[in-house]
């Protein structure tokens, strides 16, 4: 059966069913991007959805033209290598180079709603309870207001001041102007209709049509033109005055008020500067408006950690501890899982079977099962470790304080990775041991070499030749072993927090740049991926080191 | 040959077409749907009340999503403006306001409120949904905490803090972080306030506690240590608070334990007082078990004021043009901040109404009446920099209630520093 689909897929013959069963695929695979394409139209990323069209036109193109096999193999590979690893990578190389993070979290546009949206105060004066009228006579919008305080009614035009009604102009509506209110009997009634008017109904108007509605502004202050009367959401009108006005050719901010918190003073303009946002007159020491956008900052953030007073001192004690904890776990790990290895292989021991099976058991655990296993007996107070295997008094805060101090949090933290290390080391090198062939022992033997001349000079180089390249990896690999760090001590414990950066006493790099990446006292995105840029060159030239002076081993054969 | 390849061609292009017709259909009805982000907690609480909202307004769907409290805030500040973010977000601390409002995620919701609706609220309660002199959010309940008291333990309420004995308070706090929200009340007995306050009594970004009034409050803290200020941890506090007071001999040494005759902490506990928990099975209740009491006097007298927390109703900032639900939102705000909601709420989940009558007649219940007795309340900061202030502060009082620091005076100056450096990089 597989092998006739594989047939169909091919260049010889293609068989019906074959075909139908790729066109079903491709079918349902166009229909999605298809949809797609759609989405990305009504949202208007046209970039996107023309880079999907062309894709999808190079995909069929692929699977429908006769020959070209190998690419209908690869075909699927390189598109998701593109979305899950190429595009991370530059997306992250090119944060690197930019400000992203809590308050540059968006483009400009975003930043400019952000300081509208909030460029206006709300004045003294009434607020009124409102229905959408149109004038009969020449068809314009306005407000038919109550006002809440004394229950009068007026029409309310764009750009006039309000017009009162009189009584019996109008007619009342029988359910409460609040719509929560809750004597429903006493409550203040609105006006509904009124004479020469048509009332409204929002439900029936499209998004255009309400932000019509929306731009209406009754003067209710013919002395202050900034000052009047809107809705925002048609059942409430009330006098506002705007703070501050946009102008979109010059771009910049101009306050129209004094602040009330002292942020601006009327005809004070903001200009967008250089760090993404906007400042009194586009000066960077200057005083800024709250709403900021992602700008490319260059090297700054290179800068920052190379220059930082503040991150200078974490920065050195993780970095060094991201080595010893590197280091440290590639060693601890070899040595016994070696140890044990050379151990079980002894021709004479019984049971050997047995022994490896219980020995591979800590690595056949999910590690982030054992991890959190590790956090319970590892507790201060009641963890098994403290009082079983140490008899210390249950629930005393005196206990061993494993995981909460930094030396003790260090040591917990090799000692666990040990035990989730060593069984890798154990079955590798197991594995070479067994490749290395027995008459070299035995020539040794009868050449009278001691055990540990033969373990030193014989046995170990020829391991390392294999295993080599394998300590070098499980070195990359634990350099940035975020699992376990986060699962024990979430790089804790931490530091008196003296310094700007929050970092703790088992903090590698990883999880220090997870932590300026997102942790709750504000998101850096910009300098995390500029320290993950860094890692990456830290980790490649130790490999490519390593490599390199392994291919020495490599001589002795 | 070919008119089998006209034919496939022909099914697959109509395979195309009919695949693509059905996933169009869906969006238009997913255009009237209110979305609405909380915590477990929050979502158990509203789930009922929005539920109601939901059938009375059958234009709309209210869609509830669950978030995790810790970190839905990071995640809006990513999520809203890629444009994945909800309408509402539902039970939000008010100290998160600031931070949120700075990060391009909220929009103030002044326009939107009848000037009668800010009456409807107890003091503060509106006032902590205000940032730069603009509403972020609607009040949904408060919280405060008080000095719950074994009463078969401490027939008395306190009235200095030097009553309390060592091993008697039982008070929540992280230990890496402390937990200066739990720790306030002590610290303002010395007279030192978070920030300095302006002529209108809002906060300024300016640190306050870096005065004499700090350092004696740190060398107190040394002086007390871990000791006084209970294990920090919330199962063990409630067991010890819960059990009477009995001394045992574990392995020829002497334990005591139920030593805890007062616990800090606020009405979120009470459910597990009054059901009892874990290894501690019976409860204890209201007026009879325990008591609610104001916190008692610092060393010198000064009377302890503790942060008043609101949960809330905020607003995501939306993309320009979509009136629609903007409407909608603020329609389900008011509806989740009136009184008959409130009341409900507090009916079946024991939340501090801020609506004003409702409050009124939730009176009658011990437990609101106790904590609003105890309330001598300043609104919580928030500032967008209380986010990295929680932990520089907090981790300054772990290592000097630790015994970390030789000199506590010194290392609070510092951690006031740093603080200070934290918020002015911020704000500017």
């Amino acid at each position: 059966m597989v092998g006739k689909k594989l047939k169909a897929w091919g260049e010889s013959g293609p068989s019906l069913s074959g075909t139908l069963w790729k066109l079903g695929v491709l079918g349902t695979v166009d229909a999605v991007a298809v949809t797609m394409i759609m989405v990305l139209v009504s949202q208007e990323l046209f970039t996107q959805a023309l880079l999907s069209v062309v894709v999808l036109l190079i995909v069929n193109w692929i699977y429908l033209r006769k020959g070209g096999l190998p690419a209908k193999y690869l075909t699927p590979g390189v598109l998701f290598l593109i979305v899950f690893q190429v595009y991370v990578l530059i997306f992250s190389g090119y944060t690197a180079f930019t400000n992203y993070g809590s308050a540059h979290n968006g483009d400009k546009g975003l930043a400019i709603q952000t300081i509208k949206n909030a460029a206006y105060r709300i004045v003294d004066g009434p607020d009124y309870t409102i229905n959408l009228v149109k004038d009969d006579k020449d068809g314009s919008r306005a407000f038919l207001m109550t006002n809440n305080l004394d229950g009068t009614v007026s029409i309310g035009k764009d750009k006039e001041l309000p017009v009162a009604l009189a009584e019996g102009q109008y007619t009342l509506s029988t359910e409460c102007a609040d719509k929560y209110a809750e004597d429903t009997v006493n409550c203040a009634k609105a006006a509904l209709n009124a004479v020469g008017y048509t009332t409204q109904d929002v439900s029936t108007f499209s998004e255009k049509e309400k932000t019509r509605w929306l731009d209406i502004k009754v003067i209710s202050d013919p002395s202050n033109p900034n000052v009047g009367i809107r809705t925002s959401e048609f059942t409430i009108a009330l006098p506002s005055e705007d703070t501050l006005v946009f102008d979109e050719k010059a771009d910049t901010f101009t306050a129209l008020v004094d602040d009330d918190y002292g942020n601006y003073y009327a005809g004070d303009v903001f200009k967008p500067a250089v760090d993404g946002f906007y400042r009194l007159d586009g000066v960077l020491e200057n005083a800024k408006l709250d709403g900021g956008w992602r700008v490319e900052v260059g090297l700054a953030n290179f800068e920052t950690i190379f220059t930082d007073v503040q991150l200078r001192e974490p920065l050195v004690k993780v970095i060094t501890w991201t080595f010893m904890f590197a280091i440290l776990t590639v060693l601890t790990t070899f040595i016994l899982g070696l140890f044990i290895a050379l151990v079980f292989n002894h021709e004479k021991l019984r049971g050997k079977k047995f022994y490896r099976v219980v020995m591979i058991l800590p690595y056949a655990f999910p590690g982030f099962l054992s991890a959190y296993v590790w956090v319970g007996l590892l507790n201060r107070e009641n963890g098994f470790i403290n009082t079983v295997i140490f008899g210390q008094q249950p629930g005393s805060e005196a206990n061993f304080p494993w995981l909460l101090e930094e030396g003790p949090a260090r040591l917990a933290v090799l000692l666990v990775n040990l035990w989730l290390g060593f069984p890798y080391m154990f079955l590798i090198t197991t594995g070479a041991l067994q490749s290395i062939p027995s008459e070299l022992n035995e020539a040794a033997e009868i050449d009278g070499a001691t055990g540990w001349q033969n373990f030193r000079l014989i046995k170990l180089p020829l391991l390392l030749i294999s295993i080599a390249p394998l300590l070098i990896a499980s070195f990359a690999f634990n350099f940035n072993n975020f699992t376990i760090i986060y699962l024990l001590t979430k790089g804790g414990p931490s530091d008196s927090g003296l310094t700007d950066y929050d970092v703790g006493g088992t903090d590698i790099l990883i999880t220090f740049v997870y932590k300026i990446a997102f942790s709750g006292t504000g998101q850096n995105f910009g300098l995390a991926s500029a320290f993950s840029i860094l890692i990456f060159f830290v980790v490649a030239t130790i490999s490519l080191i390593s490599f390199r002076r392994t291919k020495k081993f490599e001589e002795i054969v | 040959m070919k008119t089998t390849t006209r034919r496939v061609l022909g099914l697959f292009t109509a395979l195309t077409v009919v695949g693509a017709g059905l996933t169009i259909a869906s969006p238009v009805s997913a255009a009237s749907e209110l979305v609405i982000w909380a915590d477990k907690g929050t979502l158990d609480t509203i789930k009922g009340r929005v539920g109601a909202w939901d059938t009375a307004n059958p234009e709309f769907t209210a869609k509830l999503v669950e978030k995790d409290f810790g970190t839905v805030r990071e995640i809006l500040k990513t999520a809203v403006p890629g444009g994945t973010g909800p309408d509402i977000l539902a039970g939000a601390a008010h100290d998160w306001i600031g931070n949120l409002a700075a990060a391009n995620v909220l929009t103030p919701i002044d326009q939107y409120l009848p000037a009668n609706f800010k009456d409807d609220f107890v003091p503060g309660a509106l006032q902590a949904m205000k940032y730069n002199g603009k509403y972020y959010g609607t009040p949904g309940w408060t919280e405060n905490i008080a000095i719950l008291r074994n009463v078969k333990k401490a027939p008395k309420a306190l009235k200095s803090v030097n009553d309390i004995k060592d091993g008697e308070l039982g008070i929540n706090y992280d230990a890496t972080n402390s937990d200066p929200y739990h720790m306030y009340p002590f610290q303002s007995m010395f007279n030192a306030p978070v920030f300095k306050q302006d002529s209108k009594g809002d906060w300024t970004n300016t640190v306050g506690m870096g005065s004499t009034a700090g350092a004696n409050f740190a060398k107190w803290l040394k002086l007390k240590g871990t000791k006084f200020f209970g294990p920090p941890s919330n199962a063990k506090i409630l067991c010890d608070f819960l059990n009477p007071t009995k001394t045992t001999t574990v392995k020829g040494k002497k334990v005591t334990t139920g030593a805890i005759k007062y616990w800090v902490t606020g009405a979120w506990n009470i459910n597990a007082i009054e059901a009892g928990a874990g290894g501690c099975k019976t409860g204890l209740q209201v007026g009879k078990g325990y008591a609610i009491d104001p916190f008692p006097t610092g060393p010198t007298g000064i009377k302890a004021k503790q942060f008043l927390g609101i949960r809330g109703y905020v607003m995501m900032a939306s993309k320009p043009g979509n009136v629609t639900n903007v409407a909608a939102a603020v329609d389900l705000m008011r509806w989740m901040s009136s009184e008959s909601v409130q009341f409900n709420l507090y009916d079946n989940f024991n939340k501090t109404p801020a609506n004003k009558l409702a409050l009124v007649r939730a009176k009658d219940n011990p437990v609101v009446a106790g904590f609003a007795n105890a309330a001598n309340t300043v609104p919580m900061p928030n500032s967008p920099a209380m986010a990295a202030a929680w932990t520089i502060w907090g981790k300054a009082q772990t290592r000097i209630i630790q015994g970390k620091e030789a000199k506590p005076d010194v290392a609070w100056a510092n951690m006031v520093k740093a603080l200070q450096t934290t918020i002015d990089k911020t704000s500017k």
